[in-house]
């Protein structure tokens, strides 16, 4: 979870990601109970509305499942799921830019990879 | 719970028009913000809507009553004036007291908690209150009083931040406890989105908006780049804020802060920002203005 929310983008977005990321990260478990609208509400100081909008993601996303009367928990091979997501938006969200800031600069793939592998032993070495 | 329909309104003395046909619903209770410029007529509206004026022409009903010298319509509402009229007598043990004759539905416990939280003496004469003990005194009156419209006219007035946000607090507090209509009237507008679900905007004597404040805040995309590249990727658009320097050029443009729009940004080789909503509503009321001229 972030500590503060931002202009650029929906606030019941950002929220929906904050959990996903937590969930990814394995900060939220499988049946772990997430925050409820009113404590996402109380902590970052918004709308209950925005703050069960962003809820309400997930769980159209079958991310996780509401129990009525207790509250909401992470469902099973929501992990799993979101990191089949993740890795499909991994070529648009990172390697696209990466390739257009390389084609720019004149770099071609071979550098760029080269660059990857060298980083890695340079980190291994340390 | 609040209808206004083709409501005008112009003072007697010399008929100058501060309201025209203005329209509002909501059905929901909500938290709403009011957003203006000075003199756009926000107070006016307001004080309609409380049943403090008559319109000229066109309907209002707070919870399906007129408001106007209505008694049993007064029972559902409260409206707290920027300038609340107070009793000089008064201490903050009378306004409670008052408060709690007033509201059939007065939270005293919260009345209680938000006394000792703004630090205001219970027993001192409420006119020899600062402006932000007068302004606390003021919040706590809406705050408990728990009617279903509540209207509250700049309620942080002279607060500084950090009661600012207990007064935020508090409004969402209060507000899980007993969802209802709570209105707020505000130039701090930055500050009071995240916790309203609706936004008003006022101009001109006319509703400009009332929208989602989702959907308000994604509004506003700022390019800036070289002037050519500028102007060519917002062609078409409805640009509303320029300004250049030498080679440079910058715009506001009304519409969704989008990946779409990144994209196109990228591609002519310009930078991006989401507008702040406070440049994006000035921007808006501006240019209304001039297509008005």
């Amino acid at each position: 979870m972030k500590s503060t929310l931002d202009e650029s983008q929906p606030i019941f977005h950002q929220i929906a990601m904050m959990i996903m990321d937590d969930i990814v990260e394995g900060r939220l478990r499988v049946e772990e109970q997430v925050p409820s609208t009113n404590e996402l509400s109380r902590f970052y100081n918004i709308n209950p509305a925005t703050a069960r909008k962003g809820l309400q993601e997930l769980v159209d996303k079958g991310i996780i499942y509401k129990q009525r009367g207790v509250g909401m928990f992470v469902a099973k091979g929501a992990r799993e799921a979101l990191l089949i997501e993740r890795k499909q938006h991994f070529y648009e969200e990172f390697i696209k830019p990466l390739l257009e800031e390389a084609r720019r600069i004149r770099m071609d793939e071979d550098m760029i990879i080269d660059l990857i592998r060298g980083k890695k032993d340079k980190e291994s070495e340390i | 719970m609040i209808h206004m329909e083709q409501v005008c309104y112009s003072y007697q003395k010399n008929k100058t028009s501060i309201l025209n046909s203005v329209t509002l619903h909501e059905n929901e209770p909500v938290i709403g913000a009011i957003w203006g410029r000075n003199g756009a007529g926000k107070t006016t509206l307001m004080s309609l809507l409380a049943g403090h004026n008559r319109p000229d022409s066109g309907t209002i009903q707070i919870m399906g009553q007129n408001p106007y010298n209505n008694l049993s319509a007064q029972g559902h509402l409260c409206y707290i004036q920027e300038n609340h009229p107070l009793g000089k007598s008064w201490t903050m043990n009378d306004l409670v007291t008052i408060g709690s004759h007033f509201h059939s539905q007065w939270d005293q416990e919260l009345a209680k908690r938000l006394i000792d939280a703004f630090e205001l003496p219970s027993k001192q004469k409420m006119s020899k209150f600062s402006k932000g003990m007068k302004t606390a005194a003021q919040i706590i009156l809406g705050l408990c009083s728990n009617a279903s419209v509540t209207i509250m006219d700049e309620p942080t007035n002279g607060l500084d931040a950090e009661k600012r946000k207990l007064f935020y607090e508090a409004l969402l507090e209060t507000y899980e406890n007993n969802p209802r209509l709570i209105l707020i009237s505000t130039h701090h507008i930055e500050e009071v989105q995240p916790l309203c679900e609706s936004l008003i905007v006022v101009h001109q004597g006319k509703v400009l908006y009332h929208h989602p404040m989702e959907e308000v805040r994604e509004r506003g995309v700022l390019l800036t780049g070289l002037i050519q590249d500028v102007e060519l990727a917002s062609v078409g658009t409805n640009i509303i804020e320029s300004a250049r320097m030498g080679t440079t050029g910058k715009v506001m443009i009304d519409d969704v802060y989008s990946k779409e729009w990144a994209a196109k940004a990228q591609l002519h080789g310009l930078s991006i920002e989401k507008a702040t909503l406070q440049d994006y509503l000035v921007n808006v009321t501006r240019k209304q203005e001039e297509v008005r001229a």
